[in-house]
């Protein structure tokens, strides 16, 4: 597997009406993002809604996205399991029907899992599917997360290439790099802090907000990371804003895979609601979203 | 009177202490020239670094007068304010202002985790009875709670505040104040791990405690992004202070990190020849093989500091 970079959306999955999967849509989707320019896809990720799928579900949702993505841009498969042998079960699975690698995230600490025996969990993923991975190194979703250290650790065994940091903090981007360098790609994990994380060298961004603003945080790292230019990204980044301040501060803050799927819908990319238990938009909710849209995109939302 | 506005690299002063514990104010006032002299853009003395809460209110005074007579208008001069109660942080506010410091950074009411709309209170407080706005210290660790940006942003709006030691430590604490207040409101960074992404986020200056042990570097840091807006040269600065801040953040062990940072700090400067003395009690002197590794840390920041043991 090569080393992932760039602006890699952690993918949304379309579903109709009546609950069930949209295979067509979650592809229009796809071909979207591609076209806007993005550099990597990973499917069922948490922002994909995995929990409330099936595991036949969630398979026919990578490779939907692998057939569409048709090699254009490598897609790595979001894992998550909390017992050792489902995850490698899905993980060659995802290898199986084309992606080129994976996003394992931390076996979730239900029974507060001692941190050995995570460890002990990711290197027997690496040895079950054969190649390094990207670490999925978040702590509100697992209940802890990985040292810098132990992280770096496992960089030089070899079994992680690739790091989704989410815990939001841009430093543990900056921290990564001074200890691994060049061998592990670190890629900006949350949503609220992506700016200062490619400008303290991330080497890209997979999160949920490069799904449904992918033009402006391509166009972001494009003038950080390739050309260094600091004048061009703050421009960028105070366009996108108003929108990324509402994302992660609003208050009462919908849940964040509604709000992506309504963020779309504002953008023209009608995609049906959440699975159960997520709750769709109220009118209100959907104003409010639209005030903090419009000024990023004044041509395409109405204020 | 016009308040003057906090701005660019301001040490979290440390204060010189003698062997038995007592002020070495000769000791403070040299330190100060030497931090002045490295080019920061202010002083704050009696904060968290400088052991306010380590001092009686007659000796706060005592180092607030000592350094405003030193920096004798060359930098403005912002006293720590660290007290729980109104009335006394009140007395300390007036004394400082006597003393002569330009203004006033205020640790929220610590301890006792006042509400917060108690909280808000003291520093509209503590910002009346001086007649001008404050920089609130927005400190989490050390006051158990923090103000949320919007909440400065009311205080900023009302003028009871016109910066803040944003001391978290995620630099995005930064980047959405300056959203919410824009030119209204003097960000500084207030924590040590994370300057150079608060400072390409909009930081209007860094106020903590490692600048004091990497004065000339933390400026230089602060200008190549505010002034000349070059990221490569900013992340050349700050690949050279870098292996210090991970020494500081990750090399120390413990629930409680040892050596304690109060240590690490005046040990650093000892090393480095300008030695102002240890912490007061209860924090004692650094072990032996706490200072080689401090020491091989500071040395690839600072190649030419003696290799030999102090």
């Amino acid at each position: 597997m090569e080393m992932p970079k760039g602006v890699i959306p952690a993918t949304i999955t379309a579903f109709n009406n009546d609950g069930s999967l949209d295979i067509a849509k979650t592809k229009d989707y796809v071909e979207w993002l591609i076209q806007e320019g993005v550099h990597g896809l990973v499917p069922n990720g948490s922002t994909s809604e995995p929990y409330s799928v099936t595991e036949e579900e969630r398979m026919q949702v990578i490779k939907a996205t692998v057939d569409q993505a048709a090699g254009r841009v490598p897609v790595y498969a979001g894992a998550t399991h909390y017992g050792t042998q489902m995850q490698i079960d899905l993980c060659k699975a995802a290898l199986d029907v084309g992606a080129a690698g994976h996003l394992v995230l931390l076996p979730q600490s239900q029974a507060e899992l001692p941190i050995s025996s995570a460890m002990t969990h990711l290197r027997k993923i690496a040895d079950g599917i054969g190649q390094p991975y990207i670490l999925y190194n978040n702590p509100y979703a697992a209940g802890y997360e990985l040292t810098n250290e132990q992280v770096k650790e496992l960089v030089d065994d070899g079994v992680v290439i690739g790091i989704k940091a989410a815990h939001g903090d841009p430093s543990r981007v900056t921290y990564l790099k001074y200890l691994c360098g060049d061998r592990l790609s670190v890629l900006y994990g949350h949503d609220t802090a992506g700016w200062e994380a490619l400008m303290a060298g991330a080497d890209g961004w997979l999160a949920a907000i490069p799904g449904v603003i992918p033009d402006l945080i391509v166009q972001l790292y494009e003038a950080i990371h390739d050309n260094r230019d600091f004048e061009l990204g703050e421009q960028i980044w105070k366009r996108m804003a108003p929108y990324v301040y509402y994302y992660n501060f609003a208050d009462p803050k919908p849940h964040w895979v509604a709000v992506n799927k309504a963020t779309l819908r504002a953008r023209g990319l009608e995609f049906g609601d959440c699975r159960s238990p997520v709750e769709p938009y109220t009118d209100e909710e959907y104003d409010e979203l639209l005030q903090a849209l419009a000024p990023v995109y004044p041509e395409a939302v109405p204020a | 009177m016009s308040a003057i506005i906090p701005r660019g690299v301001i040490p979290a002063m440390l204060t010189a202490f003698n062997s038995d514990d007592s002020l070495d104010i000769g000791g403070t006032r040299a330190f100060a020239e030497w931090l002045i002299e490295r080019g920061v853009h202010g002083l704050a003395p009696c904060g968290s670094t400088g052991e306010g809460a380590a001092m009686t209110d007659a000796e706060r005074a005592l180092v607030i007068k000592a350094v405003v007579e030193q920096a004798g208008g060359r930098v403005p001069i912002f006293a720590g304010i660290i007290h729980y109660a109104t009335r006394q942080a009140i007395d300390l506010s007036k004394a400082a202002i006597d003393a002569g410091a330009d203004g006033l950074m205020v640790l929220l009411p610590f301890y006792y985790q006042p509400t917060i709309n108690d909280a808000i209170d003291y520093l509209r407080d503590v910002s009346a009875a001086i007649g001008q706005p404050i920089m609130v210290y927005n400190n989490p660790w050390f006051a158990g709670y923090e103000l949320s940006p919007a909440q400065i942003k009311s205080l900023v709006e009302e003028g009871v505040v016109h910066s803040v030691k944003s001391a978290h430590g995620d630099p995005m604490r930064v980047n959405y104040l300056k959203y919410l207040c824009g030119e209204s409101l003097s960000a500084l960074y207030g924590h040590d791990y994370a300057p150079l992404e608060a400072f390409v986020a909009g930081a209007d200056g860094w106020l903590s405690g490692i600048p004091n042990i990497v004065p000339e570097l933390s400026v230089e840091l602060f200008e190549a992004v505010s002034e000349a807006k070059d990221l490569r040269r900013a992340q050349e600065i700050w690949r050279k202070m870098a292996p210090l801040a991970y020494y500081f953040m990750y090399e120390r062990e413990g629930e409680n990190p040892a050596p304690h940072w109060l240590q690490v700090f005046k040990e650093a400067l000892r090393m480095m020849d300008m030695d102002i003395g240890l912490p007061r009690r209860p924090t004692y002197s650094m072990s032996k093989s706490e200072r080689a590794k401090l020491r091989s840390y500071l040395m690839q920041v600072y190649p030419d500091i003696s290799a030999a043991p102090v």
